[in-house]
């Protein structure tokens, strides 16, 4: 436990003192704050604020483009670049469990990942501070979903990044697994049968829009997103593990 | 076998199984029975009461909810209203969430302008669906329409820019009373009356269209040759009749109506005197009936009004001649709905008896007269009786009467309106036919909506985007840079 832990904070240090993570969190608030900008200016908006949660947690282009992104670029650094460096393999050896790295790693990604959240949450308390009624319900319900998905996307970054020591390829990868992740079942969505079943089972934008960001918490969306995030972090811990058989 | 490759192989063995396995546990997960939802709202409006949950437990396997939620009214998006998206969020949190609450018997499909047009095209022919149908459910074969105005009431756009409201919802009741009327195990049953010169129920029949309609009200439709036939009906409808009934059909009519039995009766100028006759002594007791005439208005052209065209026998009904007070006729105004009355004979609207209550559904436009056919057709002839008449008029018992009934009748003063101008008058017939049946659709289960505006001074929106776009990614990126001198001494 105290490698663990020991680790976990060596881990979130590291993200701490990262010039690059910076620039990325830099660039996030940047985006965010332009995308809340134009949709807080937006008439419909205006006339309710309630829609506010769902347009920016929902269904907008954070949940789109953003948020599958981001979670990869930060988790390039997690192990492809301990690969590329040479630190993965001592800390491979040291006696600590394979599982216990790949949890250390992945908290300290989600706990610095709420860095990320807080920066947007901070956006909706100044707009509370200049005395707009918030439907608070949304926002809670809204920020639940969008950290469980930004989870679920920082396990499969991780997963793409205990492949190999090329960040282009690990970043990418996340990404591109991320986008499948958003996409894919978007596409299938309306087909009839198993296929348009497992399609709208696993439609992300759905579980934000229609539930999260509507103050409607799913029991099944809670499964999946945890469920999903547990089976790539099991994953990692695999490719971990073959690392000693299969380089 | 080397143990490098054996190791591999279980490796990816490892993966497999992990997927598998998670792959089961959503699918268990996904089950309706083991699916919970959790509203954290407020009000707790975004979810399913239990009455609603209970009706759509009931349902029989393979029930379909399908929605359509299309912007169509473009009044409604006017001065940037946020009616449509509002209504939108609630509707599909609605939908999802009757899907899961129901165990499984309900599947629900979502269509809005982002899906395929290849499916909303197949749903929309499947449902035969029309513009203003929001929700449609299926239940073996039998369908319940809910139509926007059905699951929302409005306040629409104002000349002065003030964009359309939302005032109320009922969304979640009128889908538990659909769902409810859907396994009631009868289906209410209507009887067209087809034997005295009314015409057709078949495909190229002049009641086709009207067959159609009462269909999709979700009665079932049985035409028969006079009311002698009706005892199994829940209703009879009769679009207009050219004879007088037999003594036996008489008979028969006349102990329906004795018995508080609903009757949708429209009978045009054409129908004889002696047909006007026969049920203005049926009714009088109602206070209503018809009177003799054609109902005529001049036609409004650009600087003036004409009359002499047989056109002036077509009847534009406007809102404002629309009953504000009756539960047939406030949803039409609500929805700002033009009716056509084409060939209309004038209603009497007296007082009756003590035991009913009558409401003039639809009247006339002041400039309105009754054509004379002695005199100049369709011209304005000095003795004609001018001024406003009644189109249309509902009649109900003060206090339910015989066995718990309301002896609920609405006439129509032309048969056209239900015959030929169906596209016009569909919702007055959902409206009548729903009343008729003991229904009042828009009292019951209304949800307050509320609203959160802000509009900021410009001064507060640049505040908030100074710190949004400006202050907190600035602090960042400084942050970030003095990391990077830091470490980089």
């Amino acid at each position: 436990m105290n490698a663990f832990l020991a680790l976990w904070r060596r881990e979130a240090f590291g993200l701490l003192v990262s010039p690059f993570v910076f620039v990325l969190l830099g660039v996030w608030y940047l985006l965010n704050g332009m995308l809340f900008s134009i949709t807080v200016e937006s008439q419909a908006v205006q006339n309710d604020l309630s829609l506010l949660p769902p347009y920016l947690l929902g269904s907008g282009m954070l949940v789109w483009l953003l948020l599958p992104a981001f979670p990869a670029l930060l988790c390039i650094r997690l192990f492809a670049e301990e690969h590329r460096v040479g630190t993965l393999e001592p800390l491979l050896t040291a006696p600590i469990r394979d599982s216990a790295v790949v949890l250390a790693k992945y908290l300290a990604a989600c706990i610095f990942f709420l860095i990320f959240w807080g920066g947007v949450l901070l956006l909706f308390l100044v707009l509370y501070w200049h005395d707009a009624s918030m439907d608070w319900a949304r926002i809670w319900g809204g920020f639940l979903g969008a950290i469980l998905v930004s989870f679920l996307f920082l396990a499969t970054g991780l997963w793409a990044s205990s492949w190999g020591s090329n960040l282009v390829l690990a970043a990418g990868g996340g990404a591109a697994l991320n986008y499948i992740f958003l996409f894919v079942p978007a596409l299938f969505e309306h087909e009839e049968g198993f296929v348009g079943d497992l399609a709208r089972l696993s439609h992300l934008p759905n579980f934000l829009d229609r539930g999260f960001s509507a103050g409607l918490i799913d029991s099944y969306a809670l499964v999946y997103l945890l469920g999903m995030s547990a089976l790539f972090l099991f994953l990692t811990w695999v490719r971990l593990v073959s690392r000693r058989w299969v380089p | 076998m080397s143990r490098r490759l054996r190791l591999g192989m279980l490796t990816v063995f490892a993966g497999l199984c992990a997927v598998a396995f998670t792959v089961f546990l959503l699918y268990a997960f996904s089950r309706p029975g083991l699916r919970v939802r959790w509203d954290l709202t407020t009000a707790e409006d975004q979810g399913l009461s239990d009455r609603t949950t209970v009706a759509l437990q009931g349902l029989p396997e393979g029930s379909t909810l399908s929605a359509f939620l299309f912007q169509e009214d473009p009044e409604l998006q006017k001065f940037g209203s946020t009616l449509y998206p509002q209504s939108f969020i609630l509707l599909r949190s609605l939908v999802d969430d009757a899907a899961v609450r129901s165990g499984g018997t309900l599947s629900t499909l979502i269509l809005d302008e982002a899906s395929p047009l290849v499916a909303i095209e197949r749903e929309m022919n499947r449902l035969e669906r029309q513009p203003g149908e929001t929700l449609i459910l299926e239940v073996n074969g039998n369908r319940r329409v809910l139509a926007f105005e059905d699951l929302f009431q409005i306040l629409r756009a104002t000349p002065d820019g003030q964009p359309a409201r939302l005032l109320q919802e009922r969304v979640e009741a009128a889908l538990g009373d659909a769902a409810i009327a859907l396994t009631a195990g009868s289906i209410p049953r209507v009887a067209v009356v087809v034997g005295y010169g009314q015409g057709s129920m078949e495909e190229s029949g002049e009641l086709f269209e009207l067959g159609v309609q009462l269909q999709r009200e979700n009665w079932e439709v049985f035409p028969i040759q006079g009311p002698e036939d009706a005892a199994d009906a829940d209703l009879i409808v009769i679009p207009g009749q050219r004879r007088p009934f037999l003594p036996s059909d008489a008979q028969a009519m006349a102990d329906w109506i004795l018995a508080d039995k609903p009757v949708l009766l429209a009978l045009g100028p054409n129908a004889p005197p002696d047909v006007t006759f026969f049920w203005n002594d049926l009714l009088k007791d109602r206070g209503t009936g018809f009177d003799d005439g054609l109902v005529c208005e001049p036609l409004r052209i650009q600087g003036g009004y004409v009359t002499g065209r047989s056109d002036c026998a077509f009847l534009e009904i406007q809102t404002e001649q629309l009953s504000p007070q009756h539960s047939i006729t406030v949803p039409l105004i609500e929805a700002s709905r033009l009716l056509l009355f084409r060939g209309a004979r004038p209603l009497k609207f007296e007082s009756g008896t003590n035991d009913f209550t009558q409401e003039r559904l639809v009247r006339s436009g002041s400039i309105a007269w009754i054509e004379d056919p002695r005199k100049n057709l369709f011209e304005m002839d000095p003795g004609e009786i001018r001024g406003v008449v009644p189109l249309a008029v509902a009649a109900e018992r003060w206090a339910p009467g015989t066995e718990g009934r309301h002896g609920r009748v609405v006439l129509l003063g032309s048969a056209e309106s239900i015959r030929s101008d169906m596209i016009y008058n569909r919702e007055l017939l959902a409206g009548s036919l729903q009343w008729l049946s003991g229904q009042d659709p828009k009292e019951r289960g209304l949800v307050g909506l509320g609203e959160l505006p802000f509009r900021p001074q410009r001064e507060v929106m640049i505040q908030i985007q100074n710190i949004g776009i400006y202050w907190i990614p600035g602090l960042t990126f400084l942050i970030g840079f003095l990391i990077y001198w830091k470490r980089k001494r």
